[in-house]
């Protein structure tokens, strides 16, 4: 189990506070779509993905965004128990869904620097330092139940 | 040979016009020996690295920050030639200072993260995605002459 500090668990929550999950949830994965376009694969039910600019406006997109984050909002509660929380989404993306799990830690890096666009030099390095502690916990978790 | 498209170039070399080197090289390398604290293992005669507060007001760190950006810098202004350009900059890395060349991507995460946080809502996923590429050809570039 990983352990945490009363200053990490304090510093996730106090990040967390600060995200809109409308606002930045629509934004991440859009920037996933972009930057690592190969991701485009799991979402061939998404209608148009064939452009950025289709992307950005891509009702689906922002949708699936603010349920990623709306999970992660289960992590930030429940930082003792993060395996047994996404234990059924683990085995949910491994057997049915066939993601390749390198993809969480892409989202990872792209949920890390859309909160660095929106707190600035709020994201200190120390914070920086904490939010990847956690948000690794968190791939871990979502890559535990596949074999 | 790299092809990068007209928007590619453009964004790249905004972005390098609009960062302090001095201000954006001391905050990206002392980012990389907080939240990745083992590469600090390449800089121990640096002097005091003992916390962030240290790392982050040490002076060698900050020179040595801008040095990284100044040699960034290089493959900016020759977009078209960045292997030839970290030639030798890999052999040194390789063969001289020994670094693991995994790290590498390390410190390019966190001046994305720093870029980020300069430029905010202008770091839009089409930027993101073409300062990655870049990024990702500098690596492998400074990869080139190991083994």
């Amino acid at each position: 189990m990983v352990k945490w500090t009363e200053l990490e668990r304090s510093t996730v929550k106090a990040i967390w506070e600060k995200i809109d999950i409308d606002e930045i949830g629509s934004q991440i994965w859009a920037r996933v779509l972009i930057v690592y376009p190969w991701t485009e694969r799991y979402f061939g039910s998404f209608g148009d993905l064939f452009t950025i600019t289709a992307i950005l406006k891509n009702d689906k997109v922002a949708a699936h965004g603010r349920m990623v984050l709306t999970a992660l909002d289960k992590a930030v509660n429940n930082m003792d128990n993060m395996k047994r929380t996404y234990a059924d989404l683990s085995r949910l993306h491994f057997q049915k869904l066939e993601v390749d799990p390198d993809s969480f830690r892409l989202l990872a890096d792209c949920i890390t620097i859309t909160i660095a666009c929106k707190l600035k030099s709020a994201l200190s390095p120390q914070s920086q330092a904490i939010w990847q502690k956690f948000i690794s916990a968190v791939v871990d978790a979502m890559s535990s139940q596949y074999r | 040979m790299v092809v990068w498209t007209d928007f590619e170039r453009t964004a790249i070399q905004d972005i390098f016009s609009k960062i302090d080197y001095a201000v954006v090289g001391q905050a990206a390398f002392s980012r990389c020996l907080i939240v990745y604290p083992w590469t600090q293992r390449y800089f121990g005669g640096f002097g005091n690295l003992y916390n962030a507060a240290a790392i982050t007001s040490n002076p060698r760190v900050a020179s040595h920050g801008k040095v990284i950006m100044e040699a960034l810098e290089k493959a900016v202004k020759d977009m078209n030639n960045i292997k030839a350009t970290y030639a030798e900059l890999s052999a040194l890395h390789s063969e001289k200072l020994q670094v693991d060349p995994d790290n590498f991507m390390l410190l390019g995460h966190c001046l994305t993260i720093v870029v980020a946080s300069q430029l905010s809502k202008a770091f839009t996923p089409e930027v993101h995605a073409a300062f990655q590429k870049f990024l990702a050809v500098v690596v492998s570039s400074l990869r080139k002459q190991y083994y």
